[in-house]
């Protein structure tokens, strides 16, 4: 696409400032939804938003919270009226969490590494890690989208989310400890662990 | 210690940050965004102007409504038309759910005549031999007209959109082939969407079925 530097036309301005973030918002859109087809329509749909409301955006002010909001708002529409599938999610995470530890980890590996975390963080992988963020509370989990995984700081993870900045620290910091919970609580209940390690906290 | 001295929450932290490094194939995404780019500027859509149906003419084994409709479909000039997934299923869901209104017909050809008398040359629902048809509407997108039926397929509402336009696009998914006749499947939201563009015609039969019939009910479809 062709970049033009400075036009006030709102199809330039949204190839110059918007298209550049398609693989930001096609990431998070994948730790949202189940599969890579339902991420792609959720793009496709805020790209299409977003090009509508091209001239309602500032200059100056970050494109990528601008965009994640609309890509929130957007992830709202398209399944409140489908809540069903929603779980269907969480469900299939969690089945694909418990899979994917036996698959890449042997029994005791993780034993004691609460003592190293960034030792023991590194052990999951990928996968296990998008895994567990799917099955964790969707106002946690956008928390965590944008603060740690999108390095959004805490104003603008607070304008895109509707909640003050001291919430999204508390989301953050619970977050966080829910979500190593939850990989302990699978390591754990699989054999990894075999319970002599401190708890995380 | 704070939250942010924290090892662990900062190890936490850091681990998540890490997914920011994840790659992403965007060239799918992008084909699907090209047209749309193309368009230029997007307008309004999906403001439906229904006709007050005529309700209770329902004697028939196959009773058919009529209406009609503005703009199914966001996008499009002269040479690119999309339908995205989310504004098919969104015409499923309000279709089925009631939430358009209808103008009742007592038969295929007096829906088509209906049509023809609202449209010239606009597209024509093909007839089904073997699904009961509920109903059936016409949708207007800037002279860009789709025929809409609702089925019972299997027990379950099927919705038959017919487009005209060869370069109506849709977005891409897995093959499936049905006494040699091949569409292309997508799924968004459990509604499963079968799809294929032939000559000047685009169709699509969505429900929440699997692909395989919903791709029997599009080959029974002379298009």
């Amino acid at each position: 696409l062709r970049l033009t530097e400075g036009s006030d036309n709102p199809m330039d301005r949204f190839r110059r400032l918007a298209w550049p973030q398609l693989a930001t918002l096609l990431r998070t859109a994948r730790y949202l939804t189940r599969d890579e087809s339902a991420a792609e329509d959720l793009v496709q749909e805020t790209m299409i938003r977003a090009m509508k409301k091209m001239d309602t955006f500032k200059e100056g002010t970050d494109i990528r919270a601008w965009l994640m909001t609309i890509l929130r708002r957007t992830h709202i529409d398209l399944y409140r009226a489908n809540r069903k599938h929603e779980n269907e999610i969480s469900l299939d995470a969690a089945n694909l969490l418990h899979i994917d530890l036996a698959a890449n980890t042997l029994p005791g590996q993780f034993d004691d590494r609460w003592d190293d975390p960034d030792d023991l963080m590194q052990r999951f992988e990928d996968q296990t890690i998008v895994l567990a963020l799917k099955t964790m509370p969707e106002d946690i989990r956008w928390t965590l989208l944008l603060v740690d995984v999108e390095q959004l700081d805490h104003a603008e993870a607070a304008e895109v989310l509707g909640v003050p900045v001291g919430t999204i620290k508390s989301r953050a910091h619970r977050g966080r400890a829910m979500l190593r919970d939850r990989l302990h609580a699978h390591a754990t209940s699989i054999g990894l662990f075999r319970g002599t390690g401190s708890k995380p906290s | 210690m704070t939250r942010d001295t924290d090892p662990l929450d900062q190890a936490t932290s850091k681990r998540l940050s890490q997914l920011r490094t994840t790659p992403v194939d965007t060239s799918s995404l992008e084909r699907k965004l090209a047209g749309v780019a193309r368009a230029g500027d997007v307008k309004d859509q999906y403001r439906f102007t229904y006709r007050r149906v005529l309700r209770g003419a329902t004697a028939m084994a196959a009773v058919i409504a009529i209406v009609v409709t503005v703009a199914l479909t966001i996008l499009t000039d002269p040479s690119t038309a999309v339908a995205t997934p989310i504004e098919l299923t969104r015409l499923h869901n309000d279709i089925v759910s009631g939430e358009v209104e209808m103008v009742v017909a007592d038969s295929t050809e007096a829906a088509n005549l209906q049509i023809a008398s609202q449209m010239l040359n606009g597209p024509a629902l093909p007839g089904f031999e073997n699904h009961e048809v509920q109903s059936c509407c016409l949708a207007n997108m800037r002279g860009d007209l789709r025929a809409v039926a609702l089925l019972t397929v299997d027990g379950q509402p099927v919705t038959l959109v017919v487009a005209k336009g060869s370069d109506f696009a849709h977005a891409m998914g897995q093959p499936i082939t049905i006494d040699d006749r091949t569409f292309t499947t997508h799924e968004m939201n459990g509604i499963q969407m079968v799809m294929k563009n032939k000559g000047d015609l685009w169709l699509c039969v969505m429900g929440h079925l699997p692909a395989e019939p919903l791709a029997r009910v599009a080959a029974e479809i002379e298009m």
